[in-house]
């Protein structure tokens, strides 16, 4: 699950919401290499290299300088540090002449490049800040070995230009020649010289974005995530046949990374869904040219089909194997990757000749299969992302976010798997013995029967069980992988783990994705779960040595709702709100080493207990002070850790909060869930449910009270005889010393309801123990 | 005070709420499956809604002309704060006048078209303060 703040968390479920795309276009080699910046240019304030990293925002500070206008003590500029190449951010390079009038005398930049085939467009970026001015006439010259291939002179308006409408093969100097500066008495300061443009691409541009991200965590198989965008064309600067446009700049391996943003407020937060590769110019023009369609790939596209080569050493970890994997792809994808945890220190050898005439796509897939992980690409970084599958259940999938009711299918079973372990076969049981689908591998990095194990343990969690294929809203922060509980019926919710997700604007909006979840059981076949629910002596199994300890701790109680009150002198009533949900229990969760048949004590953390109701009230007069005090609901204690104690004590306290839960597979249930805040205003409200024993869920809010019922009368509508509310009575009394009589005129409130007060929370659930082990 | 211009023609001041503007939701109404009604939203257009009862010939012929041709007009527009707006809009309800006689009798008596009403939608999306559509 992608980090997002609480306010996307509440828009991308919001009855109104709006989602918009966003691409960014990098159309620049990616085998480009400026090897030098050279020119007039001051050195000591310069950081050349900024002037092709693609990124055109200035970020570097404004610092007070001895041009025209640059010392100004009105706090908006600061002091240069001593040392100037200590500053940070994004500053480019700032020539070395100041500009006489505007004229800067043909300044230059020039960079030395390397690695371009064929060059169309340049980006010129100057800061943008008003203060340091723009180039208004500037003329580029692209050389090639010496050789001039072409010139132009622009008058850029702006602070952002691009030179286009050229074809260049294979150049290897840009000149900028900075004749006049918009400003007197500056210095050029240029943030972006790239021999290339980015771009980015909004709702007006983009017609059409899909997305789809899928895994397979046995890794039989290695399918990557693909996306499609279809864009504007109608100034047909995309199309082949327009010599003037940009369309030979399109290459392979350029990366576009993708983005859905839904709207908060008058802003939008955008969320990345991947970064995506062109291959083989996958690209075609659709309705007569206004459209051109780029189909594209994550980086585990660009690996399955391409052949492994091995550059350097023969690796012996999974982090070594990854390394040498993305540097397949060139040294700009190098360190592309990341390995969660210590997971890349696991130790993977192979004989050399098993790995001959071998695809990147099936080296990938044995070293996940022997390591016991999978790979997905990043959405944020676009890198090859080298997981274990994670329990912790990271969403809610209610039946208010699906367009249909989920569909649910038996998922794909298996008789066996057939290890080939140096020409002998090992097999291996599957989900079910009737099943035609054997699986037969031959893993050059899985050699023992225990290797075999543990490999045929990840297989099996992609089968078995169910499939639940869903049509959703969609939420672009959800990742593959990632477990969801999904309402299946009204308040019925199962564990199931995200295998493929659609992200596509339909008609303009996102809705109706598909949804696939696997609720595979078929990793639980040589896995086994000791729950513990009551504190006590335990001995493990004989034979087990590793396990995986998940300590739940107690839930904390529920808030009590608050009392509604009410004012004598008015019709001001306030409503008691609901009591706040107590937090789930605290999880940890840590692998143990252990001694065969090892004794162990667990301590059961208790649930907290709820809050009490406030009070309802009238605040009387003289009492005005008190107007408007709202009675609160006692908040409710927190739950106890759970703690574990084999030769070392593992408590929960160390955990996380896991507000919606911590799902288990193999118990099928959730820990640790948040309770649910009290209801406002419930004038016959509910005490707050507690959480159930041995979950470490949270108890629920108590309601608040309801609040007053009232109506303005005066004297004049009682008569003589009539009974006054009991209500009626301390307001005449209280009445500033005034006697009442009937028929007097005062207009006052009746209360013709009490408000009444608020409910307990409800009592956190106890906590529990799961020992994980392999069987 | 000039309500509507199309295609550089400034159509006549109608009034008993027969001119109006407004801005409307582009998007799709869904119930879903938890029984929630939600509104997925794309964006937002302006619609003008004009109606008046008679048009002098030419004017009836040019409205005809530049409405039924279904092609984009150009049009000039007052909004309801009082300021005015422009951009590209559609006919999605087209004209349709029809046929009556004045008053008078044998050859007297002289045939109108009136009753001339159309509603126009804004071609682009109205961007927002994000510039996003």
């Amino acid at each position: 699950m992608l980090t997002t703040t609480e306010n996307y968390k509440s828009a991308i479920n919001a009855p109104t919401r709006k989602i918009v795309p966003k691409a960014v276009i990098d159309l620049s080699d990616p085998d480009l290499v400026v090897s030098s910046v050279t020119g007039d240019y001051e050195s000591a304030y310069s950081f050349p290299t900024q002037l092709s990293d693609r990124d055109s925002g200035y970020s570097g500070g404004i610092y007070a300088t001895l041009e025209f206008n640059r010392w100004l003590l009105d706090g908006s500029q600061s002091i240069m540090p001593d040392t100037p190449s200590t500053r940070t951010g994004e500053q480019g390079v700032i020539g070395d002449t100041l500009s006489d009038g505007d004229c800067l005398n043909g300044t230059t930049l020039v960079e030395t490049i390397s690695g371009v085939d064929t060059l169309q467009v340049i980006t010129v970026c100057a800061t943008g800040l008003a203060v340091d001015g723009y180039p208004t006439q500037l003329t580029l010259n692209i050389y090639s070995n010496g050789t001039l291939l072409y010139t132009d002179t622009q008058e850029p308006t702006g602070s952002f230009f691009l030179f286009e409408g050229f074809t260049v093969i294979q150049p290897t100097d840009l000149e900028l020649v900075v004749d006049s500066w918009s400003l007197p008495s500056r210095r050029y300061r240029f943030v972006e010289f790239l021999a290339g443009f980015v771009e980015v691409w909004g709702g007006e541009t983009i017609f059409d974005m899909n997305v789809i991200r899928k895994s397979d965590f046995s890794n039989l198989t290695m399918p990557y995530s693909s996306a499609s965008l279809s864009i504007d064309n109608t100034s047909k600067r995309f199309d082949p046949a327009n010599k003037q446009g940009v369309f030979q700049s399109v290459t392979a391996r350029q990366p576009v990374p993708l983005f859905f943003g839904v709207q908060i407020g008058d802003s939008y937060e955008y969320v990345p869904v991947g970064i995506y590769y062109q291959q083989n110019l996958g690209w075609q023009l659709n309705n007569d040219g206004m459209t051109i369609q780029w189909d594209l790939i994550d980086i585990i596209g660009l690996l399955v089909e391409r052949k492994f080569e091995l550059l350097g050493t023969q690796p012996t970890t999974l982090t070594g194997w990854i390394t040498e994997l993305v540097n397949q792809l060139g040294t700009t994808f190098s360190g592309h990757y990341t390995i969660d945890g210590a997971l890349g220190s696991t130790s993977l050898v192979c004989d050399p000749n098993d790995i001959v005439d071998i695809s990147c796509g099936d080296l990938l897939r044995f070293v996940c299969q022997a390591s016991s992980t999978y790979a997905v690409s990043d959405p944020e970084t676009g890198y090859l992302h080298i997981k274990a599958l994670d329990n912790s259940s990271q969403d809610y999938v209610t039946m208010r976010m699906q367009n249909n009711v989920a569909s649910s299918k038996a998922n794909t079973d298996i008789s066996f798997l057939s290890f080939d372990l140096g020409g002998t076969l090992y097999n291996i049981p599957g989900t079910a013995e009737v099943s035609d689908k054997t699986v037969n591998i031959k893993n050059p990095f899985i050699t023992t029967q225990l290797e075999a194990v543990s490999a045929a343990q990840m297989i099996l969690q992609q089968y078995g069980g169910d499939v639940l294929d869903l049509k959703v809203r969609g939420d672009m922060s959800r990742e593959v992988g990632d477990m969801v509980s999904v309402e299946v019926l009204p308040e019925v919710n199962v564990s199931a783990r995200i295998q493929e997700q659609h992200l596509t604007l339909n008609n303009g909006v996102m809705t109706n994705l598909a949804l696939t979840c696997l609720q595979a059981n078929g990793g639980q076949l040589y896995t086994d779960v000791i729950v513990i629910t009551e504190s006590g002596t335990y001995t493990m199994p004989s034979g087990v040595t590793e396990i995986t300890l998940v300590l739940i701790g107690g839930g904390d109680g529920g808030q009590g709702g608050d009392g509604a009150t009410c004012y004598y002198y008015s019709n001001n009533r306030d409503a008691g709100k609901g009591g706040a949900c107590g937090q789930g229990g605290k999880v940890y969760s840590t692998p143990v080493t252990i001694n065969d048949g090892q004794n162990y004590t667990v301590v059961i953390g208790a649930g907290g207990t709820g809050g009490k109701g406030g009070d309802w009230s009238y605040t009387p007069y003289p009492s005005w002070d008190a107007y408007g005090r709202t009675n609160k609901g006692s908040l409710g204690t927190a739950g106890q850790p759970t703690t574990c104690t084999f030769s070392t004590t593992f408590t929960s306290a160390s955990g996380v909060r896991m507000p919606t839960g911590y799902a288990d597979l193999l118990t099928n249930k959730i820990y640790a869930l948040n309770g649910q805040d009290g209801l406002t205003d419930q004038r016959n409200g509910s005490v707050g449910a507690s959480g159930k024993p041995n979950t470490g869920w949270g108890g629920n809010g108590g309601d608040g009270g309801g609040q007053a019922v009232v109506e303005w009368h005066t004297w004049k509508d009682f008569a003589p005889s009539q009974d006054i509310p009991v209500q009626l009575v301390p307001i005449i009394a209280a009445a500033n010393g005034y006697d009442w009589t009937w028929g007097q005129d005062y207009s006052q409130v009746y209360i013709k309801k009490d408000p009444t007060a608020g409910k307990a929370g409800g009592n956190g659930g106890s906590g529990c123990c799961l020992i994980f082990y392999a069987r | 005070m000039v309500q509507l211009v199309i295609n550089g023609t400034t159509y006549p001041e109608t009034s008993n709420d027969k001119y109006q503007v407004w801005i409307e939701d582009l998007g799709q109404m869904l119930r879903m499956a938890g029984g929630n009604l939600v509104f997925e939203k794309r964006g937002q257009v302006y619609k003008i809604s004009y109606a008046y009862d008679y048009f002098t010939p030419f004017l009836l012929n040019k409205c005809l002309t530049d409405l039924r041709a279904g092609n984009e007009v150009q049009v000039g527009f007052l909004l309801p704060d009082g300021s005015s707006g422009s951009g590209l809009f559609r006919c999605t309800k087209f004209p349709s006048p029809t046929f009556a006689f004045s008053k008078g009798f044998g050859e007297d008596a002289k045939g109108y078209w009136h009753g001339i009403s159309f509603e126009l939608e804004g071609v682009e999306v109205i961007a927002d303060n994000n510039g996003e559509l």
